[in-house]
């Protein structure tokens, strides 16, 4: 009887092993970590590229969630197909998205830049000296050996106060990459910087972005979750405010395309002269 | 995110209800207990009933 119960707990050990995350440990990595760092950024350099040669769906949700249910008490939902033009260029065809029930909060231009850019995060070569990596350890997650890192921008270190809201918004938090090629394989964070200002506050709760290997090769993000309260404090012409605030975004039917069309207009379309009739 | 305007403007006051003008302005004298505040408070001063005067139960009227 106790070896079976030894053996029971010696399977359900192993099991759960395979999900979530183990313990972090801070041996340090096989290879160096600057040249870990640039092997990534030139992995996510590539992915960027390929990924241009891809359309996806984008499925966005943002909720406000009642104090006292906790059920949503107000939405935000758009459908989009997603896919970018021969010079990279994001290109959006919105082909759901019902009114908008939100009434606690509003949507900014940084949210959905967020949206695009912030949540499914890539850390490429030219980006790469815009953040300060640091080396936190290893750390396997649901089936994968990771290494894994604090991403901070080097504005955000520098000094918080001069970076204004209207600069370039970054990533903030921390990144796993797969130990066997270097890639993004899950970040958990927040974009930054929040806008404080007293009756300006822009303010956007953590997430966690899942990637996942569509292609066999580069792994896509799938899946971002984003949950939290937002505090927005209380000023002259406007009472505090607290709101719990969801959003999840779902990235489908990853589909490779590639097509070249030319198009000429008022010039003359050169054609093939006729052969010659017998 | 922005918190809504709408729900973040800090509310207008809403006018002195009339008890307490009557009661800071002392045209009513102060009620003395908590009965008398009641009555006060649900009694609608404007209303025809509350200027009739209630009818007698004096036997010796019928």
């Amino acid at each position: 009887m106790t070896r079976t119960l030894l053996l029971f707990a010696t399977i359900l050990t192993s099991t759960q092993a395979q999900q979530g995350f183990g313990p972090l440990d801070p041996t340090p990595p096989a290879a160096p970590i600057p040249q870990i760092l640039t092997h990534m950024a030139q992995q996510e350099s590539a992915f960027a590229n390929a990924r241009d040669h891809y359309t996806f769906r984008q499925d966005v949700t943002f909720e406000t969630l009642a104090p006292d249910t906790n059920q949503p008490d107000g939405a935000y939902h758009q459908l989009t197909d997603i896919s970018f033009d021969d010079a990279g260029r994001r290109q959006e065809h919105v082909v759901f998205a019902p009114a908008n029930t939100l009434q606690r909060v509003t949507l900014t231009e940084a949210d959905l830049d967020d949206v695009a850019h912030r949540l499914p995060f890539i850390l490429t070569t030219p980006e790469l000296p815009d953040y300060t990596l640091t080396y936190l350890g290893r750390q396997r997650v649901d089936q994968l050996d990771t290494y894994v890192f604090d991403c901070t921008p080097r504005e955000i270190l520098k000094d918080h106060r001069s970076l204004q809201v209207e600069d370039h918004r970054y990533f903030q938090g921390r990144i796993w990459l797969s130990q066997q090629d270097h890639q993004i394989v899950l970040i958990h964070g927040q974009a930054v910087p929040q806008d404080t200002r007293p009756g300006h506050e822009n303010l956007s709760p953590p997430f966690t972005t899942y990637y996942q290997q569509i292609d066999g090769k580069y792994w896509f993000p799938i899946y971002t979750r984003a949950d939290g309260t937002l505090h927005f404090p209380a000023h002259a012409d406007a009472l505090s405010q607290t709101v719990h605030v969801r959003t999840t975004v779902r990235y489908t039917d990853y589909k490779r395309f590639h097509a070249t069309v030319t198009l000429h207009y008022g010039t003359e379309v050169p054609t093939t002269p006729n052969p010659p009739q017998p | 995110m922005w918190a809504s305007r709408a729900t973040r403007d800090r509310p207008r006051p809403s006018p002195p209800s009339l008890k307490s003008v009557i009661l800071s302005e002392g045209r009513s004298p102060k009620p003395k207990d908590p009965e008398e505040l009641t009555l006060t408070h649900t009694l609608n001063p404007f209303s025809p009933k509350a200027l009739t005067p209630a009818p007698t139960q004096d036997p010796s009227i019928l």
